[in-house]
């Protein structure tokens, strides 16, 4: 058997306001990072369902991020707070499910830290690259997903 | 059965800006095989004239009814491609702009990896767009008539702004005149211009504006609705004196047998029971104060009205509710000062030598209870004068913050009193932690100050000195030395307007830590509150000097003239929430957590329901509804899901 470098799946939640617009910025400053950073957005983080990052899990993502506005910089007031309370919430479960709590990142990311973007994007590939593959797709494949 | 879709791709080169990493004819070859995938094309530029129209034309020649581009950022042409679909007669929400350039060309070293990322994206939006569901805009009847709360100078401003014939507006002030805390002020900083003479002819004009309903004396009640539609219960309070028929001869002062301490003078001077608030008041009529009047009291005294040659006063009058429809409303509620009591080492009581600012800017005021002649309350001049600073702000166990116009203001006391030679020789001493004077012209006047002689001493914190007032003098114990003034004067802090409080909360407003009222945004949009429709004006959102109090006023009037125009619908946010009513089990978690109180109880079906005009779909509660009853527009959970099958 050949082995082959392990390069993980990874989604990134952005929210539309602060950080697909630091994901902007970093694609202005042509600052790189890995091509298995996936961005998809929403327009508050408020709106990322916890569902949503198990749902990522299940169809095959190594790991997942939420990146939303700065404490106070929320557009929406205050939606970056209910992120932060369902990320503290669904992380100790993540145990429950075999899966590594650090598969799992929350991070503020304003629209002028393309830098920061990039640092993270880095970070968490690095971090998910020494975890390896998750295979939760495998393990858990022929349980039924959430009705869509 | 779904009628199948007809999807067309439009891959942008950006001229090698995305070709030059991301392989888009590959992506084009291998897309074209996707089922319901009608056409893929390339072109340089889709946001040039000639893309838009290669778009437009391929969406009616292939008949197209979802539409993905693969480009650059929504940020820069999400809204230049709906419009571009609009044109071809397609709902704008049926299309999908994937960011290839920003997130993948830009960002990618290794063209290979960039053109497997760009597919990956370009997939997910595949998945995505057969959810994409037609929005239309939407436009509610709008009143653009305006309540505006308090009559201070930021009050005024927006009123006078906004006031036209087709525009009504009313204005709320609490007091008998208007003109707020700005009018207790003989000059201010930094030129030592008059107040009066700057201020009454504004106010004048707002009593003279026929397009102003001036409800002086009154307060809101209640209020309730949403943008565009409020309505406004005012209480406006017997004055027991006809406005139509006096004409603020004073005669009906005089004859009053009650004196009470002056409230407007922060009780240092006396006034009657039928009273001015003060001299130059606008409107220039009394009211007769019921807590203290004789005749509320049970005796039948009608000095006043014998006096008054006008039949002015009616001792029948009442108080008068009124309801009112409004489009929006501006919160003008003003500050009030810090109560220096509160500082045990300051022993601050009424009756010593120990004043705050305002009562001091009332004893040096030619209106106030001495008439401008600055004497002690024994009636002999002070030799010396010490100005205390940041009484009670920059504290953490008072109030964290500074009020930003103190230092200026006792600058300008010290000045006035100099240069109107108020008394001879008198020897004047700051207290002070650091100078926080950013207007133009106090520099100067600091510079000069000191030049004339006025001390400046400076302590690490000027709540921590001590005051002993004893036989008509003060002792101050500063951390290395101890002085004596005749007289001292607190630069107390600016605090919240607490008779406010009532009103913040009925509007669902939101306050800072320190009790102001907050803005959406403290630097980008400072006018503005999460509640849609309601604006913030002057010291109550955090304290203001005069030009900036007036400043915000134009800035609400500005943005209410804009928004709300007199007969023109409101267009309100598409990618709203809505309830399945079906599926709501009334249990009000995502009422706690909309942070625009769009979303109420319907006890009568025990639902939830969202107001569509205030939500702006952010979609929190989506997120946190645990019966999965409410979807977001554009964002619903299957739409997300299917793009995350596509990106993994």
């Amino acid at each position: 058997m050949t082995e082959t470098k392990f390069e993980p799946n990874i989604v990134a939640f952005v929210c539309n306001w602060c950080s697909y617009g630091g994901a902007d910025i970093a694609g202005s400053m042509r600052l790189k990072y890995p091509a298995n950073v996936k961005l998809l957005r929403v327009m508050c983080s408020g709106r990322v369902d916890p569902e949503f990052i198990i749902e990522a899990f299940r169809r095959g993502a190594d790991g997942v991020m939420v990146l939303g506005c700065h404490p106070k910089d929320c557009h929406y007031i205050e939606g970056n707070y209910k992120t932060l309370k369902r990320y503290n919430m669904l992380k100790p479960l993540l145990d429950q499910f075999n899966i590594e709590q650090d598969r799992l990142y929350l991070d503020w990311v304003s629209a002028s830290e393309g830098e920061k973007f990039a640092r993270v994007a880095k970070e968490m590939n690095e971090r998910i690259t020494q975890l390896g593959p998750l295979n939760w797709k495998e393990v858990i494949g022929q349980h039924q997903s959430r009705e869509v | 059965m779904k009628e199948k879709e007809r999807i067309g791709f439009f891959l942008c080169e950006c001229s090698q800006n995305i070709s030059g990493t991301v392989d888009v004819h590959k992506i084009k070859d291998e897309l074209q095989k996707q089922p319901d995938v009608v056409t893929a094309e390339v072109t340089n530029l889709y946001c040039s004239a000639e893309g838009k129209s290669e778009i437009i034309e391929s969406i009616r020649k292939n008949n197209l009814t979802k539409v993905v581009i693969g480009g650059c950022s929504v940020k820069q042409h999400e809204h230049t491609f709906m419009n571009v679909l609009e044109e071809a007669g397609l709902n704008p929400y049926f299309m999908q702009l994937v960011n290839i350039r920003e997130h993948v060309a830009w960002v990618t070293e290794d063209k290979e990896k960039a053109t497997a990322k760009a597919m990956a994206l370009l997939k997910a939006a595949y998945n995505r767009v057969q959810y994409h569901k037609a929005f239309e805009k939407k436009e509610i009847d709008a009143n653009a008539d305006v309540l505006v709360v308090g009559g201070g100078l930021s009050g005024c401003e927006a009123a006078l702004n906004l006031a036209a014939d087709d525009r009504k507006v009313y204005l709320v002030e609490t007091q008998p005149s208007l003109g707020g805390q700005a009018t207790k002020y003989e000059s201010s900083f930094p030129d030592l211009e008059c107040c009066s003479c700057m201020i009454l002819p504004k106010l004048q004009e707002v009593v003279e504006n026929p397009n102003i309903e001036l409800l002086n004396y009154s307060d809101v009640e209640e209020v309730v609705g949403f943008f565009g539609n409020f309505e406004a219960t005012i209480n406006k309070k017997a004055k027991y004196v006809i406005p139509d028929k006096c004409i603020g001869c004073n005669e009906c002062l005089e004859p009053c047998p009650v004196e009470v301490p002056n409230e407007y003078d922060d009780f240092l001077g006396k006034r009657k029971a039928i009273h001015f608030q003060v001299t130059g008041a606008t409107p220039y009529i009394p009211v007769i104060d019921k807590e203290s009047c004789l005749r509320f009291k049970g005796e039948d005294c009608t000095k006043c009205r014998d006096a008054c040659m006008f039949e002015a006063i009616d001792y029948d009058d009442e108080d008068e509710k009124m309801e009112v429809s409004v489009g929006s409303v501006v919160l003008a509620t003003g500050f009030e000062t810090f109560d220096p009591t509160l500082i045990p080492n300051f022993k601050f009581s009424n009756g010593t030598e120990v004043y705050t600012a305002l009562q001091f800017e009332r004893l040096i005021s030619n209106t106030g209870p001495t008439s401008g002649k600055l004497v002690k309350r024994d009636g002999s001049q002070p030799k010396s004068l010490a100005m205390v600073h940041c009484v009670g702000s920059r504290d953490k166990r008072y109030k964290n913050y500074c009020s930003n116009i103190c230092c200026s203001v006792l600058l300008k006391m010290s000045s006035q009193i100099l240069e109107e030679k108020m008394v001879e020789g008198i020897q004047i001493t700051h207290v002070y932690r650091d100078m926080t004077i950013g207007s133009t012209g106090m520099e100067e006047m600091y510079e000069n100050l000191k030049e004339e002689g006025v001390k400046f001493i400076m302590v690490p914190n000027p709540n921590d000195i001590a005051l002993n007032s004893q036989n008509g003098q003060v002792q101050i114990t500063l951390p290395e030395k101890t002085l004596n003034a005749d007289m001292v004067v607190l630069a107390a802090a600016m605090v919240p307007n607490k008779k406010a409080d009532k009103l913040i909360e009925m509007l669902m407003l939101s306050k800072d830590e320190e009790g102001f009222v907050k803005p959406t945004h403290r630097k980008i949009d400072a006018v503005s509150t999460p509640v849609e429709g309601v604006y913030v004006v002057g010291s109550a959102s955090y304290p203001k000097d005069i030009t900036h109090s007036i400043i915000d006023g134009s800035a609400a009037s500005g943005k209410i003239a804009f928004e709300l125009k007199p007969g023109k619908k409101l267009e309100i946010e598409t990618l709203i929430s809505t309830i399945d009513e079906d599926k709501c089990s009334g249990c009000k978690t995502c009422i706690s957590i909309c942070p625009y109180k769009a979303i109420g109880y319907d006890s009568e079906k025990g639902i939830s329901v969202i107001n569509e005009i205030l939500c702006r779909g952010c979609g929190s509660c989506v997120a946190a509804c645990p019966s999965h009853a409410i979807t977001a527009r554009h964002f619903e959970d299957n739409t997300i899901i299917a793009e995350l099958g596509g990106l993994l």
